[in-house]
């Protein structure tokens, strides 16, 4: 359409200067000319042809801008008619041109509108499908600059509000997230893992490339699930270690003997010894291991009953005499008589045994052991208290899991199976108490664990 | 004319990427030699000492930028300010790469014994200084003084500590001379720790020069003078 208006424009300019040319030409020749009135003539006449043909030029202009500017017009019109349908195309063939324009831009009007109004809509649905998904997302462009977060990531990676528009590095300065944007960006998506600094948080993304050059990250919170991965696999690795020893030195010991030391009753006695003592370790492994499954199972029988915790005390201390009195170890104790509380009496003296056996073994020869008793918030605390060198703060987080040992080498040498704490802390929740530890100052260790208090019984 | 603004513009966002992704390079390598401490994780601490090649890289590199940015484009005003920052920030970060390279050097060296006998003090030293280091980065990418002038103030909290775990470390060495070995490698460790957050008090100086053109290293000398 512009290429025929401009097409006749030029034409038009080009037949205008022609004729200027030849006025020019005539004008010259009338001055080298002798007859200058007759010079004159010509030029009056020739500047009037001029005159006439410049006009006629523009007045052709005119109309086939006219002609391009209706045919454009009418393109709009039959696009609108199509895009609406015949019903309308009918009728508007009655009306005058220009009304059917204006009709005809008012309906594509209404029609866009109609269009963005579903587009904002969708575009309000997949937010709100955005903003509810329980993965992190945040897209990039090609600049690595943020253009979409989600609540999710706003949490997950610790983004303040308004971080959209600014560079992902000002937000997030996590250089496996960059690496991962760096190999995304070579046209395939990308994994990564990382922990957020700061935080303990363990971090899984996926890195995937779009088209514009920009990149979409998905991050998961993952931290949770490489927690129990790694209890799993201590767990399988700490039992196989467990029963590898005893079984080892059974085995070493079944052989001496069959190699004939057997036959020598004296000789033979400190194997068949080691034997037994190695086999009842195996035996007490086995099972503490299936006590622990049935707790966790939510299989394990528990009977309360109303105990006083003085009485409770010293059972376990009775039991605990002769290792303390082997260490010259003091075991003191302020539990009043007539402190009740619920529990199994056989579950609570397993937590409590262990306890104060741990706090024999951990202490220094002529050290001292102290268990106390108080109640507070309706519960029974029963703490046991030693002077050993006490736990470091990393590894008390973790002294309840199965097989956790703090020194590994020292626990298993003083008969420990690693299971004793991992048992102690089910049994007490189990009877509705909690088990825990707090550091001593200057040195040694508070281990605590609480029963529900209860009345004195009548007959009691 | 605009072109070359623009270029300009591109070249002064890229340093400051740069600069932003080898600050998060330095504060990773902290936490991972802090770890690496504490569960005793050979595997981890050697991981964390290859990185320091990437931050000596990562250094050289900014220099370069900055240098071709001084010679090419003179920059004025902010622009220069936030330059020359640059080429110091660097230094300081990498100094810090260092430290947490001999964190891990020595977390490798007291995997080899008896577990360590640590201060409690020191993971608690090691969580302090990363904050640090991310607050004077955080407050140099979103312009805040008061930011940089509480990781300033935080220094003297470091400080505390480690004479408090000097003064511990001394105690035990003298009741307990059988652990001096492994109680001299802490007392180094917690040192070390010290130097980092004195390397994040020069980074926040440097901020608050950036952002109020305000030089606020050594107050008492220049009092003085």
């Amino acid at each position: 359409m512009r290429r025929t208006r401009s097409k006749s424009l030029y034409s038009a300019l080009a037949i205008v200067a022609a004729v200027e040319l030849l006025a020019a030409i005539v004008i010259d020749r009338a001055q080298v000319g002798a007859a200058a009135e007759t010079g004159r003539g010509t030029i009056r006449v020739v500047l009037l042809v001029a005159a006439a043909v410049q006009l006629a030029v523009v007045a052709w202009t005119i109309v086939g801008a006219s002609r391009a500017a209706s045919a454009a017009m009418r393109a709009v019109v039959l696009s609108a008619q199509r895009s609406l349908g015949p019903r309308v195309a009918a009728r508007s063939n009655d009306e005058s041109e220009i009304a059917g324009i204006a009709g005809s831009f008012s309906r594509l009007a209404g029609e866009l509108d109609t269009a963005l109004r579903s587009l904002a809509e969708e575009r309000n649905r997949f937010a709100a499908v955005l903003e509810a998904m329980a993965p992190a997302v945040v897209a990039v462009d090609d600049e690595r600059r943020i253009t979409t977060v989600n609540r999710s990531a706003r949490i997950l990676l610790g983004l303040a509000d308004g971080v959209v528009g600014r560079p992902l590095i000002e937000a997030v300065r996590v250089p496996t997230l960059h690496e991962l944007l760096d190999r995304a960006t070579a046209r395939a998506p990308a994994t990564g893992e990382f922990t957020m600094p700061g935080t303990h948080r363990q971090v899984q993304a996926l890195a995937t490339p779009e088209p514009n050059g920009g990149v979409v990250l998905v991050a998961e919170d993952v931290t949770e699930i490489r927690r129990l991965e790694r209890i799993r696999s201590d767990f399988v690795a700490n039992v196989s270690h467990e029963l590898r020893t005893p079984i080892a030195v059974i085995r070493a010991n079944a052989e001496t003997l069959l190699d004939g030391v057997l036959e020598e009753p004296e000789a033979a006695r400190p194997f068949v010894e080691a034997l037994y003592r190695h086999a009842d370790r195996i035996a007490r492994l086995v099972a503490e291991l299936l006590d622990i499954s049935r707790m966790e199972a939510g299989r394990y029988e528990l009977e309360l009953e109303t105990v006083d915790v003085h009485d409770l005390v010293e059972d376990v201390v009775a039991a605990v005499t002769e290792d303390a009195d082997h260490k010259d170890i003091t075991v003191d104790r302020t539990v009043p008589e007539g402190v009740w509380a619920r529990m199994d009496a056989k579950a609570a003296e397993q937590i409590l045994f262990n306890l104060v056996d741990n706090a024999i073994k951990y202490t220094q020869a002529g050290g001292r052991v102290h268990i106390g008793v108080n109640t507070e918030n309706g519960a029974r605390r029963v703490e046991v208290r030693d002077d050993g060198p006490g736990i470091d703060p990393q590894h008390v987080a973790r002294i309840f899991e199965r097989f956790y040992r703090v020194d590994a080498g020292r626990s298993r040498e003083m008969g420990g199976t690693g299971l004793g704490l991992s048992i102690a802390k089910h049994l007490a929740e189990a009877m509705g108490g909690h088990i825990g530890y707090e550091a001593r100052l200057p040195r040694g260790s508070v281990f605590w664990v609480t029963f529900a208090s209860a009345p004195a019984p009548r007959d009691g | 004319m605009e072109h070359t603004a623009r270029t300009y513009e591109q070249e002064l966002a890229a340093l400051r990427q740069s600069l932003l992704l080898m600050a998060g390079r330095v504060e990773e390598m902290i936490a991972r030699s802090g770890r690496a401490l504490v569960d005793r994780d050979v595997d981890l601490a050697q991981k964390t000492i290859e990185l320091d090649r990437v931050v000596n890289r990562a250094e050289v590199e900014i220099d370069e930028m900055c240098l071709l940015i001084l010679a090419k484009r003179q920059p004025t005003a902010s622009d220069l300010r936030f330059v020359t920052l640059a080429m110091k920030m660097v230094t300081d970060l990498e100094r810090i790469a260092d430290l947490a390279v001999n964190i891990c050097e020595r977390a490798i060296d007291l995997s080899r014994g008896a577990p360590v006998v640590m201060h409690p003090e020191i993971p608690r030293m090691t969580e302090v200084v990363e904050s640090m280091v991310k607050d004077a980065i955080d407050s140099f990418v979103t312009n805040s003084s008061p930011k940089a002038w509480a990781v300033i103030h935080r220094d003297d909290e470091v400080d505390e500590m480690y004479h408090r775990v000097f003064g511990d470390l001394l105690e035990r060495m003298r009741t307990d001379p059988a652990l001096v070995h492994q109680l001299i490698h802490a007392q180094s460790v917690a040192k070390w720790l010290e130097r980092m957050a004195d390397h994040s008090t020069n980074l926040a100086e440097l901020v608050i020069f950036m952002v109020d053109g305000r030089d606020v290293r050594h107050p008492g000398k220049r009092a003085a003078g």
